[in-house]
């Protein structure tokens, strides 16, 4: 029986767009740095409490879920916001190598990603950053990237170490983030640790796919199916990644604040829905018992905003 | 039955030391044996090639590099519609820290960064010092620089290093990668043996995806580097130092190869007898080589 779920992936699994505990002033959709910080700013038009990251967030949706329906299953959310795979095989093996870990009551979920990040450990900050870059076909454009420890929470020191560091990553990102070569390592990686899963018997499901992958692999990606959860609602269209059925179904947060917070990460209903998805998917592979849950439609969709105006 | 064999590793496979095009005078020392003089001819796969005639032995080591490059050629090996799991075997041998690969936009290809970890030491030092980068080590002056002309300068290298690497944190990798590809390699059936072995995967996988790859020499498990320790196995014993490298010799890769043939035999990977031979059964090499190394020395 499971007793705990881990989820890992992107910002769209860490809640992004949710950041209650940011301190940065927030940046209106006409581009104004206004008075209250990000947090404040979110807390102002969300209702549901507790106001965080993670409760709002798919996998903190999912803990809520489970206890109302009596299920004595921890969600543990690892993912975090700008970081990919590399981040994931990282934490997979910190959670699996501690001597306590049980696989048999374990599940885990995975949002994968694909171009556009590389993580690397910086030493003056002991800890690991994330650099974010623009992967254009033919590695045009080397101007676009940043670094962060961990975006919107990064303190003035880690801003300031990194920025005093910033040009050797750029040098780096210049001379070997080549885009070709990065889809070939990123979907080989994925293809074998996808793999070393099945291999060593883990329990594990898909909640988002690579957006992109090699074409060179492309004979490798259907085994790997019968892993995805399917996102949609009852009778529609089926995506194989939670976000994409977010942006497609313009259940984003965006749309769910009618623009007035220009957030392009799922909403909070989307994340409610997605939760109720990954459950109902549990339910049908057996990881938990219990009756489907009806998935709704949009008809509340903007029930946990305060002005509902918006 | 197997009818290729794949090796994979750094230097020690690749038949580092025999680099015969840029250092010629090494050929003497090795002349009158009736081998071949190519560097691969004197490496560990080579002298297995010899062992096996009806099979085909390709040696995909090269010295400098290590794990990342075995993790990406044997995957795409694996992954390409012509490998042939049932007739392929693998030779790993799996390096440590030290050795970090790029791909270079410039060059289209992938060069190596060597480093000393720095986890030696009591307490250990913890500082990681650049070593050296290359396309490829051991080839012509002209085509390195070449290379490195193309490469951001030996400053840049030393300052990435510091900024970004830690000895515990690239064990950590190292030891994750290296489960993460055997575990594939287990899961698509492909026989393997070990002939150095990542004793650093965590504990709980050893049972799984080491122990039954190990090389048995005398009941003991098969460690390249444990194995040559104890006798003089380095090319600058066995010459007397008149060639100072530190790679394993001629004799050593002879030795290891049949061992390697041997547990293919055990194993019913070729329908053969064991060779069952010991150092001694390459005194006479010993003694040739001892005798081209006096001649060129001028003392006899």
């Amino acid at each position: 029986m499971i007793k705990t779920i881990y989820t890992f992936g992107t910002s769209c699994t860490a809640g992004g767009g949710f950041e209650f505990d940011c301190k940065y002033r927030h940046t209106d959709s006409a581009g104004f740095k206004m008075k209250i910080s990000r947090g404040e700013y979110i807390k102002n038009i969300y209702s549901e409490t507790p106001f965080s990251q993670n409760h709002y967030s798919y996998p903190g949706q999912l803990q809520s879920l489970l206890s109302e329906y009596s299920h004595k299953i921890r969600v543990e959310n690892i993912s975090k916001q700008g970081y990919g795979n590399e981040r994931i095989y990282r934490k997979f093996f910190e959670i699996t190598n501690f001597n306590n870990f049980n696989k048999e009551q374990s599940l885990f979920i995975f949002e994968f990603s694909d171009l556009s990040r590389k993580e690397f450990y910086f030493t003056p900050l002991k800890n690991h950053v994330i650099m974010n870059y623009k992967a254009e076909p033919d590695d045009s454009d080397m101007k676009n990237m940043s670094i962060s420890k961990s975006y919107w929470y990064d303190t003035a020191r880690d801003y300031k170490t990194i920025s005093e560091n910033y040009h050797i990553f750029k040098e780096f990102r210049e001379n070997f983030i080549s885009t070709d070569n990065q889809l070939i390592e990123i979907t080989r990686n994925y293809i074998l640790f996808l793999e070393f899963l099945q291999s060593n018997g883990f329990n594990f499901l898909i909640s988002g796919v690579p957006e992109i992958t090699h074409p060179k692999y492309f004979n490798e990606e259907r085994k790997w199916k019968k892993y995805i959860i399917p996102f949609g609602f009852d009778n529609d269209i089926k995506y194989e990644t939670f976000n994409i059925f977010a942006d497609e179904q313009k259940l984003r947060i965006q749309d769910e604040t009618s623009g007035e917070y220009g957030d392009l990460h799922p909403s909070l209903f989307a994340n409610k829905i997605i939760a109720k998805m990954v459950y109902n998917d549990m339910i049908k592979r057996n990881y938990i018992t219990g009756d489907i849950i009806p998935i709704p439609k949009k008809i509340n969709f903007k029930e946990n905003l305060k002005n509902t105006l918006i | 039955m197997i009818k290729k064999i794949y090796a994979f590793g750094s230097s020690f496979t690749e038949g580092g030391g025999f680099e015969f095009q840029v250092n010629p005078t090494i050929k003497y020392a090795y002349s009158n044996l009736g081998e071949k003089i190519t560097k691969f001819n004197f490496s560990y796969p080579g002298q297995l090639q010899k062992l096996l005639p009806n099979v085909e032995v390709i040696n995909l080591a090269k010295s400098g590099y290590g794990n990342e490059r075995i993790y990406r050629l044997a995957s795409d090996l694996v992954l390409s519609s012509e490998f042939n799991s049932e007739e392929t075997l693998f030779l790993f041998e799996f390096s440590h820290l030290g050795r970090k690969e790029f791909f270079s936009r410039k060059l289209n290809d992938y060069i190596i960064l060597n480093y000393n970890a720095g986890l030696g030491g009591n307490p250990p030092s913890k500082k990681t010092r650049f070593s050296s980068v290359a396309r490829e080590y051991n080839t012509d002056i002209k085509e390195v620089k070449n290379d490195l002309s193309k490469l951001p300068s030996s400053e840049f290298f030393e300052k990435f290093l510091k900024l970004t690497i830690d000895g515990d944190v690239q064990h950590e990798l190292v030891s994750n990668n290296s489960t993460i590809f055997l575990s594939f390699i287990k899961n698509r059936n492909i026989k393997y043996l070990l002939v150095e072995p990542p004793f650093y995967v965590n504990p709980s996988y050893w049972n799984n995806l080491l122990e039954p790859s190990f090389i048995k020499v005398n009941k003991d498990r098969f460690s390249i580097h444990d194995f040559c320790k104890p006798f003089g196995a380095r090319i600058s014993e066995e010459t007397k130092k008149f060639h100072e490298d530190e790679h394993y010799g001629l004799i050593s890769n002879k030795l290891i190869a049949s061992i390697i043939y041997d547990e293919m035999c055990n194993r019913n990977f070729i329908s053969e007898k064991p060779l069952n031979k010991t150092r001694k059964d390459f005194d006479d090499i010993q003694k040739i080589i001892d005798t081209n190394v006096l001649k060129l020395k001028g003392i006899i």
